[in-house]
């Protein structure tokens, strides 16, 4: 493996029971790159995400983090490993019966001993950074899909992540909320010298902010590039994708029998 | 062959059955094991005991208070027809003590806080705040699990008692007064 790759995959293949969700998948990660795996829904791209993060084990090749095979880590070695990673879910996942502040200072009292007093420096700092020191009493009940979002963002980069994933981190926000998520997560993974993967259908958005698109369909890598290139990609699937156009590669119908004959026409 | 499909179901309920038992088991093992890191956070334990043993004290203490007034009144009744109307205290307190108590503050206890615990789980499982917190590399049975488990250990041997000293006051104020 390559030093300058966070991560490595190659060969990735997983399955739900006999039902395959990626296969032979291989990708690179380089360091201090902000990429993007983009797909339709239900492509494997979460999966990817869990895979990443050891949530689940491949059946077939391997994923590659700062030099350690995920899959071949025990317990300790996943949860020392993690300790180094962040992942924003879809909808923030902030913890309900926590505050704003609680959230954010989570991982800094499971992992560190740190005393309160820098604890609650550095959570008001995160907080900073992402615009919403104001909110530190409030519940998280009380904040608004973006906020929420952005406080998660906050929590994520708690502990100053090497690597950062996000799962479709601009869902359900407002242009003005997608746009302010967009430029943090370009600037938090500048300013960190973190590495980010972003799962995203939201094409426009990322195309803005990424160095790196990975195109996935039924499992497999269908495109990749730079954003430049996926704009000016002739693929059928990659321009179907960017244009969102109904009918191409993908298709408007979903397979089935003839339709004269669903309509029991005759002739 | 319906006979084989019979069978066949048999042996998938049965294995079904296996399953789950052996998943509680590893379940309650796991929550053992994790117990240590648990009683590190004592703090939630603390938490615990407000949110399952103090916010069911008044439906413990309620049924409590009738179930014993019931003895009380349906002993009385029984225990006038053989002149031994002196034994209804010792009727109701062995009853409750023994038998009552226990089993029905266990009931209570499983309604009211048993099915607060697995809806605020449950509410986590769904809203992704416990794959979150195995992100962050913090084990969800030690710090979600352990902690109501034990608050629920120390409380509930609490509220059984609470219980059956209130069902005696129960059947004193419908035996005495």
């Amino acid at each position: 493996m390559s030093s300058s790759n966070l991560v490595e995959i190659r060969d990735l293949n997983f399955a739900y029971d006999k039902r395959p969700i990626l296969q032979g998948i291989n990708m690179v990660f380089p360091k201090g790159k902000l990429i993007t795996i983009m797909g339709l829904s239900g492509c494997g791209k979460t999966t990817l995400l869990r895979l990443i993060g050891g949530a689940i084990k491949p059946t077939k090749g391997y994923v590659k983090v700062d030099g350690q095979i995920i899959h071949e880590l025990n317990q300790g070695g996943l949860y020392d490993l993690r300790r180094k990673m962040g992942m924003l879910f879809q909808f923030g996942a902030l913890f309900t019966d926590m505050s704003v502040y609680d959230n954010v200072a989570f991982q800094m009292r499971e992992h560190t001993d740190l005393p309160e007093e820098l604890i609650h420096d550095l959570v008001l700092m995160k907080l900073h950074a992402v615009g919403l020191r104001g909110t530190h009493n409030l519940m998280p009940s009380e904040l608004s899909g973006g906020m929420a979002r952005r406080v998660a963002l906050a929590r994520t980069v708690a502990l100053d992540p090497m690597l950062i994933m996000y799962d479709e981190p601009f869902a359900g926000l407002d242009p003005i909320s997608l746009t302010v998520v967009g430029d943090l997560i370009r600037s938090l993974n500048d300013a960190l010298g973190a590495t980010s993967i972003i799962v995203t259908h939201d094409i426009q958005e990322s195309l803005k902010i990424v160095d790196y698109v990975y195109f996935m369909a039924n499992g497999v890598i269908e495109a990749e590039g730079t954003p430049d290139e996926i704009r000016a990609s002739g693929r059928e699937f990659v321009h179907q994708f960017v244009h969102g156009e109904m009918d191409g590669p993908v298709p408007f119908h979903y397979p089935g029998s003839v339709y004269r004959q669903d309509m029991n026409l005759r002739g | 062959m319906p006979a084989v499909k019979a069978i066949r179901a048999i042996g998938h309920r049965t294995i079904n059955a296996v399953w789950r038992i052996g998943m509680a088991t590893r379940f309650f093992f796991f929550t053992l094991m994790y117990s240590g890191s648990g009683f590190r956070r004592f703090h939630l334990i603390i938490k615990e005991l407000f949110s399952t043993g103090v916010m069911s004290l008044i439906i413990i203490i309620v049924a409590g208070l009738f179930v014993g007034m019931v003895l009380g009144l349906q002993g009385y009744e029984t225990l006038k027809r053989y002149g031994s109307e002196s034994a209804l205290g010792t009727m109701v307190a062995l009853s409750l003590v023994r038998e009552l108590g226990p089993v029905v503050a266990a009931l209570l206890f499983a309604s009211r806080a048993g099915s607060a615990m697995t809806a605020e789980i449950g509410l986590m499982k769904a809203t992704e705040q416990i794959s979150a917190m195995e992100m962050m590399a913090v084990n969800p049975i030690a710090r979600i699990v352990a902690p109501r488990f034990w608050a629920g250990v120390i409380s509930m041997p609490l509220l059984a008692a609470l219980f059956s000293a209130v069902g005696v006051f129960g059947g004193y104020l419908v035996g005495v007064l």
